[in-house]
């Protein structure tokens, strides 16, 4: 029976050893991410060389806009004489980078102020400048400015910036009591010095770009004009501002930095520590589960074969009572009959526990196939009807509804239907009982009743619990495993039915429903 | 009616063999699985009943080889080891029962009845014969009453047989004797007695006379009408 013999795998232990391995893992993982600390060091470089672009930027700009206020002064003087000749007038300020407008203002004159607009006209319109506090004619977006300002000297000539907030950027260039004033586009400056920088810094960035960055210089809208390194999205470590009338530049610049990771030596010791143990615990109980599982599985199918060796024996004291009953006389039948009911007893015994240990065991399978259930039944109560005889129990046996062959496992039926009334036999001597079957279409009721003392109530939930006796029936001198009813109701389950202790007034009774196929 | 037994317990051997043969059955005795299939190929018994476990060949194996010459012969297993696997692997290979040790000569002798039956579906009506209300089909072992069957064994349907065949005559015990049983054993009048208290218990209900007795002489069946 080496077959009986077969290791099972044991789930349960794999399961749990695995489950407490990925604990593990997730313990070290999350402790060692805690103890994880990143500490950023920042070492300052030297910064001469960004120091003295800036300064050279800075003049640069200056240099720049010196040379604009010349070009401005210059084309504004020859404007103040060249009112009438618009052509004239537009060529000159077109000479001029930036110049939106030109504006003729007079001194005490009954002149009027003269407007020409150079290139497209603006949008939104330029108010236009006037120092004229009544306007007449059509009206107009102007803006008012100061007359005694501009015209301080009127024997004189005067220069200079209206650069004030509100108003639009503005130069004026006054020659007697005429004075010109060029409203300017600053934008337009600021780009032709942005792209005066670029050229410019070519060559002027490079002892910066020798230091190897990063660095770099940008206009006022974050634009990088030029730049060395890789740039850090992070805010400049040095801002070198270059601040001209049109536009500010920038030169930034960052310092090294490093990050250095390190661990919390303690928390890392701590969760390793940790996990090793739950991987420890793990293991061991795995070990133990193990150990156990194969302790019991040596038990069960030590019970195993020891059934079936009991078999054999069993199988020839049957065969051989049948053999001699038939040969002795009337009054040895008895005897004979009391050896079969034992023999009987013992086998059923045997079936029992080899069930119970095959449940145990997790190999307990049914074997349906066509057979008579009422029949089997029958061929049962026969067996019982001496013994039950002996103990003065009157047994009724009757069957409602055809006959005809069902599938379902005939052993099981067997079992169920012995430990049923092997638990009539025991608990109700002198009673009357009664064992119906009942066959309809789709259905199988075995109902097994008597009218002994029947099962209190405080109890009735427990008899099909295995080991589970009524106490005080064992002092009564019951014998029995407590396996029967916990086997029936298995066996039952497994079959697809249900075995249920049902109310009665007297005594106890069960019934055991079985669904069958239509088609059986 | 032969039946090829094979098992490696002795015992168990002699035990099958003396509860079939008082019932009218041929036994062949097989220690062990090649001299199961030597007996096999030799007399062609009409059913055999394997013990699995045997030393040398194995049950199964002799199932096999059977099944590989003759697919109709009804084959039973008689064996302790009942797990799933095993029926299944019986079944597979073409085993047509499982009786599980231990069991008793009447559940023996049922299943074998049913697996005759199983495997002669077609040659069942041949020799068949009415006695009163019943049916006798001798090559199923078995009697048919409107809806009722029951199981017969093979010396069962010779007595019926007689009976029918001598309708209205009383049969003296040792006539019956004779022919039911024959020479080959010496059987005493008790068993006579027996049989045909066993056999009345099957077919007859109550307060029916199928089987009359003839007090100091014999039995008869008084015939149709």
């Amino acid at each position: 029976m080496s077959d009986a013999d077969k290791r099972q795998p044991i789930p349960g232990a794999s399961l749990m050893l695995g489950m407490m391995l990925v604990l593990a893992f997730c313990i070290a993982v999350g402790g060692i991410s805690v103890a994880r600390r990143e500490t950023e060091s920042r070492r300052e470089r030297d910064r001469q060389a960004q120091h003295a672009l800036d300064s050279a930027m800075q003049a640069e700009a200056r240099k720049l806009e010196a040379l604009y206020d010349a070009h401005l002064r210059n084309t504004g003087s020859l404007l103040a004489q060249s009112m009438r000749d618009s052509e004239g007038a537009r060529k000159a300020a077109q000479n001029v980078e930036g110049i939106q407008r030109v504006s003729w203002l007079f001194w005490k004159s009954a002149s009027p102020e003269t407007h020409l607009s150079i290139g497209f006209p603006a949008d939104p319109p330029l108010p236009e400048p006037t120092i004229e506090k009544e306007h007449s004619g059509l009206p107009r977006l102007r803006v008012m400015l100061d007359a005694k300002r501009i015209f301080a000297d009127t024997g004189g000539q005067s220069s200079g910036w209206i650069d004030e907030p509100g108003k639009p950027l503005m130069f004026y260039v006054q020659v007697l009591a005429t004075a010109v004033v060029l409203t300017i586009d600053r934008a337009a400056v600021e780009t032709a010095m942005n792209s005066h920088f670029r050229t410019w810094l070519e060559q002027e960035f490079s002892p910066v770009a020798q230091l190897g960055g990063p660095d770099a210089v940008q206009d006022a809208h974050g634009q990088t004009l030029c730049s060395v390194g890789k740039l850090p999205a992070m805010r400049p470590d040095m801002l070198g501002p270059v601040i001209s009338r049109f536009g500010v530049w920038q030169i930034v610049s960052w310092d090294e930095r490093e990050t250095a990771v390190s661990y919390h030596v303690p928390t890392v010791a701590g969760a390793l520590a940790l996990a090793l143990l739950v991987a420890g615990c793990g293991i061991g109980m795995s070990v133990q589960h193990r150990r156990a599982a194969l302790a019991a599985q040596q038990r069960v199918s030590f019970v195993n074969r020891v059934s079936h060796e009991l078999r054999t024996p069993m199988t020839n004291i049957l065969l051989n009572l049948d053999v001699i009953e038939e040969s002795v006389s009337v009054s040895a039948r008895s005897r004979v009959g009391l050896v079969r009911e034992e023999a009987g007893r013992l086998s059923r015994l045997i079936e029992n526990v080899l069930t119970f240990s095959r449940q145990e065991e997790g190999c307990l399978k049914l074997n349906p196939g066509p057979c008579l259930p009422a029949e089997i039944v029958s061929g049962i109560v026969r067996q019982f009807e001496p013994a039950l005889l002996r103990r003065g129990i009157r047994l009724a046996r009757t069957h409602e509804g055809p006959e005809t062959e069902s599938v379902l496992d005939a052993d099981a039926l067997a079992q169920i239907t012995a430990n049923l009334l092997s638990n009539v036999e025991k608990y109700a001597p002198g009673a009357a009982a009664a064992v119906h079957t009942r066959r309809t279409e789709n259905e199988f009721t075995l109902t097994v009743r008597d009218e002994g003392p029947g099962i209190a109530e405080s109890v009735a939930g427990r008899i099909f619990e295995p080991f589970y006796r009524v106490d005080d029936r064992v002092q009564a001198g019951v014998s029995g495993t407590g396996l029967g009813l916990s086997i029936a109701r298995d066996l039952a389950q497994r079959m697809g039915g249900a075995l249920q202790l049902i109310s009665s007034e007297r005594g106890a009774s069960f019934e055991f429903r079985l669904p069958l196929d239509k088609h059986d | 009616m032969t039946i090829l037994l094979a098992d490696d317990d002795p015992v168990t051997l002699e035990s099958l063999a003396a509860c079939l043969q008082p019932e009218g059955f041929r036994t062949l005795l097989a220690r062990d699985g090649e001299e199961a299939l030597t007996l096999w190929q030799k007399h062609k018994p009409d059913l055999l009943c394997l013990d699995i476990m045997m030393p040398g060949m194995d049950g199964y194996e002799v199932c096999r080889r059977v099944r590989a010459a003759d697919a109709g012969v009804p084959i039973l297993f008689l064996s302790a080891k009942s797990e799933e696997i095993d029926v299944v692997v019986g079944l597979r290979i073409g085993a047509d029962d499982f009786v599980r040790k231990p069991f008793g000569k009447h559940e023996l002798i049922a299943r074998i009845g049913s697996a005759l039956r199983r495997t002669k579906v077609v040659k069942s009506t041949a020799n068949s014969f009415q006695l009163g209300p019943l049916r006798v089909l001798p090559a199923e072992l078995r009697a048919q009453r409107e809806d009722d069957s029951m199981d017969l064994t093979p010396r069962e349907v010779s007595i019926l047989k007689l009976l029918h065949e001598r309708a209205g005559e009383v049969l003296s015990r040792d006539t019956l004797l004779d022919v039911c049983w024959g020479l080959e054993y010496m059987p005493e009048s008790r068993t006579l007695d027996q049989h045909i208290a066993k056999l009345r218990k099957k077919i007859e209900r109550e307060s029916e006379e199928i089987i009359e007795t003839v007090r100091g002489v014999g039995y008869r069946w008084r015939g149709q009408g």
